[in-house]
């Protein structure tokens, strides 16, 4: 019941051929980091995992996981851009949603190659994001358990605060108080902390010979009480399945212990959706390949994001809300692996009449419990005396005001520029969409890089032509370019990620099916009714 | 995890997927559309009647004028070390009591079921019974000897290789 | 004239069932008798009147005459038809029935002496001017019964006097080794029949079976119904047999089916009866008579377009035969396999199991005689035939293609067979050409091994697999059908 969005792209013009170049370089760099910190391991750890029989943490995902069904990883690249980014690949945590037994789940698991699984900074924000995805969309978590523990040097980036360690326990209980299980699968060592994530997960499945939980390890027992302990005896499987009941099931080895905790997953009982059913998918009309055509390589140069969304949606059908009005913002439904999404995508600058019509279009998907996806690409709300004097400001906080107010889940993609108080009307990650996705060339800042640049700069030169008269312009471009250097790097998307800012890096041609299982794991929480705060009229 | 399936003396790791309009059978030699419709068989370019009966975890297959035994395998019995039931080494006592008689001793081979021990407890008999099939390494306990709740009473060494 | 209303069977599996369908066709009631391991068996379920008998073993309740007899009285039967095996051959059964006032379909208890005992019957073959061995017999002088047999020459086949079914039969192609081979001979015969007598005779290398079918009534008239060749065996047992033979000439078929009539007749034979023959260079001997019913007789009702059953109990009732030889033809040829529980690449060690599916193939000239059904179950209590499959066509070839055809639609889950064995076993050149010998399946130990399951069929096995067990379909199923479009994504 919806057109096709028409197409207007020439594959054979050069600057298409340019960006094809220029984003598969992009898309290329990404894989290159994804398989550098998901399968590039010192040989020693390799070894030291194999004497221990244990299997990678991939490999335990993969025989955890429904053969044949799609794994949405999340935060690939966490701590990618930390100081620590080569002793925590991935902050040390593999993170996604998956199909266990039939069932959605979050699957979070400990990758001990390096430094033992230990916990940076990182790895906790990673976790205890990880559980707020499952307490948003109240998905069943599985763990998987192999950790040093918290790593002692930084622990105070990562203990004490409101979303320190503490915070994983806490959502821990919040999830089992809210009905919806978790199994911890002890392969490795649950120490001190750690410990606690068996002891507050519904379920708990422990390998003999590798799975230990205890609150001090040997070496801390025999300094505090003087005692003699091996590890079976304080927290091996028998121990703990037999006489603390600390754990439940005792496996034999990795495998076993997979085969248990998915037999114990399928018990779980499945949650109607939320919204509107999906109906049969039907792929886009156009290959979604395009993309790489259709982005420029110019991340200023301003693109039809209509090219994008035929690229994404089902059939590449697509039904448009005031067409003819706010034209910077397009709004409108389609359908993406059959589930319905009410879209806002900027196609410029944000005026009062975009804003005005994004929040109708909001409050409209409200109504009608169509999750909202968000594809960004928005330098801010336009600028100067007239606009001002109409409002922009009030028309703006309308906006925002029903992003924040709307009931529905939402879903963001950064796919070129995320600004100001644009990312705010945006939907950023402030706004707790369900997930939020960067495409490897998007930038995410208070302000562009050259703008920015311009006013850091500009306090710099003021300074010392205070102090030592006249600068030459080299002098200039010698403050200037680090200053941009610095504003840039902070502002890509491989920072965002790192800092967690997002839930993953994604490339482009994988944004039809991320957003298809994100909407599908975000449907999962029943939707509460429509309510909003005062719009300033 | 796929399931294992063995036919012909070989195991076969499969996955059943569902689509559309049918189903798609992962296995060691790749993916393959099927479907079964009243008896009809179709996988990949061959198609054909097929017969097929169950018995537990036995399938009987009737294809292309001859018949096959095939064998379903759990996936926990089959990664379980040694004996099937994966249960604990160790037979504990499950309360504090004494040992009124015993029926084991070491080297003894017991099947699953096999009375290990008599012990009493709270003025109730129980009897301690073997876990799995095995051969019983040691008896920690003598007659009348009095223990406390999880005390080791029996521990089981499996069976030999071939069993 | 006898008069005959009712008839027990003293018999179980599929020879029941194949009395009961002609002595239904016949307008007479049948009476079962069975041991409870049979309580649900076609047999039981398709006789008027079922009786059970017990035992300290489900066979010796069948073999337990005085039992049956007295299930005969008492259910009005008025003849007993023994089928065969049991009590078929039992002459003291045969009298005890006559004494009882109950017809015993079979020959006089004379001839089932005559016959049951081997070195008599040769004497008296022999001394009729029929071919017999060249043989040496125990019993005629004991103490020189070692020279003796050596004077045959070997190869020499040894055999218990009181044998039958190859039991306790040892072939001595050394001569160095015949003492030692006797005296195994020997202590066979005393286990298998408690008589450890025995004779040997020429051993026929790469020997034919060849069997005349042989009818007689009370009335002095016999006629043959042609031969049936049963060389395909293993270890004495036949395992398919067709008629007519594909060996014999016109005229040796005339000869040999001659023979055979005539000792029918000088032993005065009344009913059906079966005179077996060794064949090999074109020379044939006789082997032995067997006084009952065949397991292989549907082959020559086929081409002969008669009811033996039908004829037996005729006979039995003391009607003449009506017709003579010239009114018997051979119409084309016919095939039987005896299909078994067993495992044929485990030195066809019989198999046990639930009979969880059984669809017999159909379709003009396709028979099947079978005492067991779906729902029904092979155990070791008996001997393990599922059935026997016959087909009938134009010619061996057709008859050959028509039984494969067969053997792949037969249908039975639950329980090995040895379907896909006589497949292989039928499609082997030889016996194609009707190169055989009763050696071949011996000789031929590629044919017993399973080959390996091609690619193709593994793919579809697995794929009947996965959509009938349980686990695996109910696992395809719980995915959400949106996962399981998009597959094995990974971003």
């Amino acid at each position: 019941m919806m057109r096709r969005i028409h197409s207007r792209i020439d594959p054979r013009d050069a600057a298409f051929l340019a960006n094809v170049e220029h984003n598969r370089a992009l898309a290329a760099e990404l894989e290159r980091r994804q398989h550098a910190v998901r399968t590039i391991r010192p040989e020693r750890d390799l070894q030291r995992l194999e004497r221990q029989g244990k299997m990678t943490v991939r490999a335990r995902l993969e025989q955890l996981l429904d053969p044949g069904t799609p794994f949405l990883e999340l935060s690939t690249l966490a701590a990618g851009e930390t100081p620590y980014a080569e002793d925590a690949p991935g902050a040390g945590q593999l993170v996604g949603i998956g199909i266990v037994s039939g069932k959605e789940v979050v699957i979070r698991a400990d990758d001990s190659s390096v430094k033992g699984g230990a916990w940076y900074p990182m790895s906790v924000k990673k976790i205890v994001r990880a559980l707020d995805i499952a307490i948003e969309n109240r998905l069943p978590v599985v763990h998987m358990c192999d950790s040093a523990g918290g790593f002692l040097p930084l622990q105070a980036q990562f203990f004490a605060d409101r979303y320190g360690a503490g915070r994983i326990f806490r959502n821990q209980s919040t999830l089992s108080k809210m009905g919806v299980p978790q199994v911890a699968l002890v392969l490795g060592n649950c120490t001190a902390g750690g410990a606690y994530i068996p002891a507050l997960s519904d379920y708990s499945v422990i390998v003999r010979g590798t799975g230990a939980i205890f609150l001090g390890g040997p070496p801390l027992v025999k300094a505090a009480t003087g005692e003699d302990v091996t590890v079976d005896e304080l927290g091996g499987a028998d121990m703990h399945t037999s006489v603390s009941g600390v754990a439940d099931y005792p496996a034999d080895n990795e495998l076993h212990g997979i085969a248990i905790t998915r037999e114990i997953v399928a018990q779980w009982r499945r949650q109607p959706k939320a919204g509107e059913p999906a109906i049969d998918p039907e792929p886009p009309a156009y290959d979604p390949a395009e993309l790489y055509g259709i982005l420029p390589a110019d991340g200023r140069v301003q693109f039809d994001m209509r090219e994008v969304i035929a690229r994404i949606v089902d059939g590449s059908r697509f039904h448009e809300y005031q067409p003819g009005y706010g034209t910077t913002l397009i709004c409108g439904y389609a359908r993406i692996w059959g589930q319905q999404v009410g879209i806002l995508a900027n196609n410029g600058v944000l005026f009062s009449d975009s804003a005005l019509k994004g929040a109708h279009f909001i409050e409209l998907c409200d109504q009608n419990r169509t999750p909202l996806l968000f594809l960004q690409n928005i330098t801010g709300f336009m600028v100067g005396r007239e606009y001002e004097r109409r409002g922009i400001t009030k028309d703006g906080a309308k906006m925002i005001m029903a992003v924040s107010g709307a009931s529905v889940p939402k879903i963001s993609i950064n796919c070129g520029a995320s600004f100001g108080a644009g990312t705010y009307g945006m939907n950023g990650r402030a706004f707790d969409p369900r997930f939020m996705f960067s495409w490897p060339r998007s930038q995410v800042a208070v302000m562009g890089a050259e703008q920015a640049a311009g006013v850091l700069t500009t306090v710099k030169i003021r300074q010392m032509e205070r102090e030592g008269g006249a600068l030459t312009d080299e002098q200039i471009a010698a403050i200037r370019e680090p200053v941009i250097a610095e504003y840039q790097r902070s502002s890509s998307a491989w920072y965002a990620t790192s800092e967690l800012w997002d839930d993953g890096v994604i490339d482009p041609l994988a944004t039809r099916e991320t957003i298809a299982i994100a909407l599908s794991a975000a449907l999962n929480t029943p939707i509460p009714e429509p309510r909003y705060g005062v719009f300033r009229m | 995890m796929r399931h294992c399936i063995e036919l012909d003396g070989h195991d076969h790791l499969i996955w059943l997927s569902r689509t559309a309009d049918g189903y798609i059978l992962r296995f060691d030699g790749g993916d393959v559309a099927i479907s079964l419709d009243n008896g009809l068989l179709r996988a990949g370019d061959s198609q054909g009647p097929v017969h097929i009966a169950g018995q537990g975890d036995r399938l009987f297959i009737h294809w292309n004028g001859e018949s096959h035994e095939l064998l379903f395998k759990d996936a926990v019995l089959r990664h379980a070390a040694g004996a099937a039931s994966g249960s604990e080494d160790t037979v504990r006592a499950p309360m504090p009591g004494a040992v009124v008689g015993v029926s084991s001793e070491a080297g003894q081979t017991v099947m699953e079921g096999d009375i290990l021990l008599v012990i009493e407890s709270m003025k109730l008999e129980t009897a301690i019974r073997a876990s799995r099939d095995g051969v019983v390494e040691a008896v920690h306990v003598t007659l009348s000897q009095s223990f406390e709740r999880d005390a080791p009473l029996v521990t089981l060494a499996p069976l030999g290789e071939d069993a | 004239m006898t008069k005959i209303t009712k008839v027990l069977i003293a018999n179980r599996g599929e020879i029941a069932v194949r009395i009961l369908r002609s002595v239904h066709k016949a307008g007479l009631k049948g009476v079962a008798v069975h041991h409870a391991v049979d309580a649900q068996t076609p047999a039981v379920k398709q006789a008027d009147t079922a009786v059970e008998i017990t035992g300290a073993t489900p066979v010796a309740a069948y073999l337990d005459g005085a039992q049956i007899i007295a299930a005969a009285k008492e259910s009005g039967a008025d003849a007993i038809h023994p089928g065969y095996g049991f009590l078929s051959e039992n002459a003291g059964f045969a009298r005890a029935c006559e004494e009882a006032g109950i017809a015993f379909i079979g020959p006089r208890p004379e001839t089932i002496d005559l016959m049951g005992d081997k070195v008599r019957a040769r004497n008296f073959v022999e001394s009729r001017g029929f071919p017999v061995a060249p043989s040496a017999i125990e019993d005629d002088d004991p103490a020189t019964f070692v020279e003796r047999a050596r004077a045959v020459g070997a190869p020499l086949l040894i055999k218990p006097s009181a044998g039958g079914g190859g039991k306790g039969m040892r072939i001595v192609r050394d001569l160095a080794l015949l003492e030692e081979e006797i005296e195994r001979g020997r202590n066979e015969g005393q286990r298998y029949f408690g008589d450890g007598r025995l004779f040997a005779e020429r051993y026929v290398e790469r020997p034919r079976h060849i069997e005349v079918q042989v009818l007689g009534d009370t009335h002095g008239n016999v006629v043959h119904l042609f031969e049936r060749e049963c060389s395909l065996q293993r270890r004495f047992q036949k395992v398919v047999e067709e008629a007519p033979s594909p060996t014999l000439s016109a005229d040796e078929r005339e000869r040999i089916c001659e023979v055979a009539a005539g000792i029918a007749r000088a032993a005065g034979y009344v009913g059906a009866g079966t005179v077996e023959f060794i064949y090999g260079r074109g020379e044939f001997y006789f082997l032995e008579m067997n006084t009952r019913i065949q397991v292989e007789h549907p082959v020559t009702e086929e081409i002969t377009g008669t009811d033996l059953i039908a004829e037996q109990l005729r006979v039995a009732a003391g009607e003449p035969l009506g017709y003579g030889q010239d009114a018997l033809a051979i119409n084309g040829h016919a095939i039987e396999v005896r299909v078994y529980a067993e495992d044929a690449a485990r030195d066809f060690a019989p198999t046990t199991g639930p009979l969880l599916t059984m669809i017999p193939p159909g379709g003009a000239g396709v028979r099947i005689d079978s005492g067991v059904e779906q729902g029904g179950a092979v155990t070791a209590a008996f001997d393990p035939m599922i059935a026997k499959l016959i087909v009938h066509a134009a010619n061996r070839e057709a008859a050959l293609d028509k039984a494969d055809a067969a053997l792949a639609d037969f249908v039975i889950l639950g329980c090995r067979t040895n379907i896909a064995y006589l497949r292989r076993l039928l499609a082997d050149p030889d016996v194609r050409a009707g190169a055989i010998h009763t050696g071949l399946i011996g000789e031929k130990p590629e044919l017993a091994a399973d080959p390996a399951v091609d690619g193709a069929t593994v793919r579809a096995l697995l794929a009947a697999a996965a959509l009938s067990a349980r686990p695996v379909l109910d696992a395809a199923n719980a995915v959400p059908p949106l996962h399981a479009a998009i597959g094995g994504w990974r971003n």
